[in-house]
């Protein structure tokens, strides 16, 4: 008797109505915006770490400096742009260009920097192009 | 359910009095507006990024352009190597503002048509040059972009966006003993 008088009275089902169709509507949403904020904000830091990187690699005096002064502007950038440790030691970069030494002039350098995101299953990749002065 | 029962006032007083679904209407109405923002908010994200990248190809096409050294005016008096030696400061090389401008323009198109879009973003498209100013020792660059939208609002005719950049470059010299006037 008291089940079935329960059963009938309707208080509270508005808040279950609420949660049967807000839960399966919006939390899908709020995963796509999160996981889209994040890869927004890798694919930014990365390009702006390529950027960086190349710049501090084409004013380089040499090679061997240029690769040190590289690596040492893409961490102190990540640093800056908020990466915990453990993901600026995931950072990578790999130097690319024309001829055996890249600190010539006006060869043109390309620094790709790839950065694993934090559950490792996507990698946000960027890359940038610099001319080493004509002057070198 | 018929027209009669709709137009029948006691029954439409009663329906509309009953609040049966109400939180459903809410709950599509503010779905609707969360589902509008999220893709407002994803292609501003797009955007900003684009144009982070569209920023980064200019910057390198003015830096190209600093490159190009006016020959000629190096080699008169005021940028001779005797000007290195007793000048204070650190001369500024002369630019060739015609060779600035085809390097710049160059850069720019080697940019945008690098493979597979790693050097700019996707949804960048038709880079070029808009305005290109040079005073023979400064170059000022903009350049101009249309950055498509990642979901486009097909509904408000809104697929695209025009975004622009401009970056300023200047060569100087190091202050160094350099009798040829060349480091």
């Amino acid at each position: 008797m008291f089940l079935l008088r329960k059963l009938k009275d309707e208080s509270g089902s508005a808040v279950l109505e609420f949660v049967a169709l807000a839960l399966p509507l919006f939390v899908p949403v709020i995963i796509f915006l999160s996981s889209f904020a994040t890869a927004s904000n890798d694919e930014f830091i990365v390009r702006t770490l390529a950027r960086e990187t190349v710049r501090a690699y084409i004013l380089s005096k040499n090679d061997l400096t240029a690769t040190v002064n590289a690596r040492n502007t893409m961490q102190t950038g990540a640093r800056e742009l908020g990466l915990d440790p453990k993901r600026i030691d995931d950072l990578h970069f790999a130097i690319d260009c024309a001829g055996i030494f890249c600190i010539s002039p006006d060869n043109k350098v390309e620094v790709t920097i790839t950065l694993k995101s934090k559950d490792g299953k996507r990698v946000s990749s960027a890359t940038a192009r610099e001319t080493v002065s004509p002057w070198v | 359910m018929g027209l009669i029962q709709i137009i029948n006032p006691t029954w439409l007083r009663i329906r509309l009095k009953r609040e049966d679904g109400s939180i459903s209407v809410l709950v599509f109405g503010l779905f609707a507006v969360v589902l509008l923002s999220s893709v407002v908010l994803t292609d501003i994200s797009s955007v900003i990024v684009a144009h982070r990248s569209l920023v980064q190809a200019t910057e390198s096409a003015a830096q190209s352009a600093a490159h190009a050294l006016d020959l000629d005016a190096y080699y008169q008096g005021k940028h001779s190597a005797l000007s290195f030696l007793v000048s204070d400061e650190s001369p500024v090389i002369p630019i060739d503002c015609s060779v600035a401008n085809k390097r710049a323009s160059e850069t720019l198109a080697d940019i945008s048509n690098s493979s597979n879009h790693k050097l700019v973003r996707p949804e960048l498209s038709n880079i070029r040059i808009s305005e290109f100013q040079c005073n023979g020792t400064e170059v000022l660059i903009t350049a101009s972009a249309k950055a498509w939208l990642p979901i486009s609002l097909s509904l408000f005719s809104f697929e695209s966006i025009e975004l622009s950049a401009s970056a300023g470059t200047t060569s100087v010299k190091k202050r160094v003993l350099s009798l040829f006037g060349i480091l």
